[in-house]
């Protein structure tokens, strides 16, 4: 049992060490060994985790259950043609195939969510006022309406309202003075907590490796 | 030169910890009420027999945002040890280096599951999307929804409003948690989410670790306020 335990400890301490050692001192043999090492588990990992969402779909389409089969058979299909672009891509049977699926689908996708989030982020800042009607609740709510309306301006779709200046020096202290330093603190906060939590690890207190 | 001063600075910060370690009280953190929410849902969890969904994350175990995903490994190993006779947590992740380490500690339950890849790192949208479907297709008692999430987090919270379940929320991704502060009531904002496997493990060391970071914390928050009136008489 000790053996069980101390051998990981061991060998998780010592990699760990080595690469901070290797990384601080400039030892580029030495750290380029090992984050190759782990950079060709984290493929193998890719390998796998493609293989897991195939497995798990393929048994719901067989076994539905109570549910709609009907986003497994869309995600399997999905998976099986963009593997054939791939391939044809490969054998130069087509040209950049994949990256037309990506162009057409993925990214077309992926910029209408974006455009919708400051609306869903204003929805939710009224869910959030009925639920509970906070100080923080309402100083979102406001700063939200405002923050869309200073990005309207801004963008000279609209006709200029009086006092336009005004609010646009407004807007730009709100984002460039408080949202900055509010994110710059999040930011130091979390680059403390994530030394701390390297030096458990390090240390041997917290084992991730072995729960 | 500056390579030995940062050597030194790690070595100092370890001889301080052990030190602290010796002498601190377990019972003085400073409360963290995530930590309560995370209680109060495995408690449910329990009672109701269904299990909690817990989505770990984007972020690779080998890349920069790597201490989040350990502390929401973290997480979901305390979540499968306290409902080890009940149903195991329905496990999601973004990354697929977070598979296996997923997959070690759900074996520890009695009745033992595998964790669902959802897609890769550089997509969020199919993550958000994989997991709306995980939770329409699981029904769990609450949402956990702890690592690097980032705007995907409007969609998953849309998950937990549409069943109507509590969700539990950690990032360390200032868009993430903007969303976060709107949604729930208690999210781990950035360093609280690091911090909790110090919460729930209690070890004197990393108790310690809490303290020294908090001492670290007020010291460059003097530097910084100084360094500002400084430049503001000069």
């Amino acid at each position: 049992m000790i053996i069980k335990r101390a051998i990981p400890l061991a060998l998780a301490i010592a990699t760990g060490v080595l690469t901070l050692v290797a990384l601080l001192l400039q030892l580029p043999a030495l750290y380029t060994l090992l984050l190759g090492w782990a950079t060709f588990l984290a493929t193998i990992a890719l390998l796998l985790g493609v293989l897991n969402l195939l497995s798990v779909h393929l048994w719901r389409i067989a076994y539905p259950g109570d549910t709609s089969r009907f986003y497994s058979v869309v995600l399997v299909l999905g998976m099986v043609l963009v593997f054939a672009a791939a391939l044809t891509d490969a054998s130069h049977l087509t040209a950049n195939s994949l990256a037309l699926v990506f162009s057409w689908v993925q990214a077309p996708l992926e910029a209408a969510f974006a455009a919708l989030l400051p609306l869903v982020m204003l929805f939710s800042g009224f869910q959030l006022l009925k639920r509970q009607r906070t100080l923080t609740a309402v100083v979102f709510l406001i700063t939200a309406v405002f923050t869309l309306l200073y990005h309207l301006l801004s963008s000279n779709l609209v006709s200029q309202p009086p006092l336009q200046g005004v609010l646009l020096q407004l807007g730009d202290w709100l984002e460039n003075v408080v949202a900055l330093a509010g994110m710059r603190g999040l930011l130091i906060g979390i680059a403390l907590g994530t030394i701390t939590l390297s030096i458990r690890i390090l240390a041997g207190w917290e084992r991730p490796y072995q729960p | 030169m500056s390579s030995l001063v940062a050597l030194g600075i790690i070595a100092l910060t370890f001889v301080l910890l052990l030190l602290l370690a010796r002498r601190l009280p377990l019972g003085g953190k400073r409360p963290l009420t995530g930590h309560h929410i995370l209680k109060q849902q495995i408690a449910r969890s329990i009672e109701s027999g269904r299990p909690i969904q817990v989505n770990l994350g984007r972020a690779s175990l080998i890349a920069q945002h790597a201490a989040t995903s350990i502390a929401a490994l973290h997480i979901l190993d305390s979540l499968v040890r306290s409902s080890s006779h009940n149903a195991p947590p329905n496990t999601n992740v973004g990354d697929a280096t977070l598979l296996p380490a997923a997959a070690t500690s759900l074996r520890r339950s009695s009745r033992s599951g595998l964790p669902h890849f959802l897609a890769s790192e550089a997509t969020p949208l199919a993550y958000a999307s994989g997991m709306l479907n995980e939770a329409s297709h699981t029904h769990p008692t609450a949402l956990v929804t702890v690592g690097h999430h980032g705007t995907e987090l409007a969609l998953i919270n849309y998950a937990g409003q549409q069943q109507e379940i509590a969700h539990l929320i950690g990032s360390d991704s200032p868009e993430g948690l903007a969303i976060a502060m709107t949604t729930t009531t208690q999210p781990f904002m950035g360093e609280d989410l690091l911090a909790v496997s110090a919460y729930l493990d209690e070890q004197p060391a990393q108790i310690a670790s809490l303290y020294l970071q908090d001492i670290a914390r007020w010291l460059l928050a003097v530097i910084l306020l100084l360094s500002a009136l400084y430049r503001l008489i000069t």
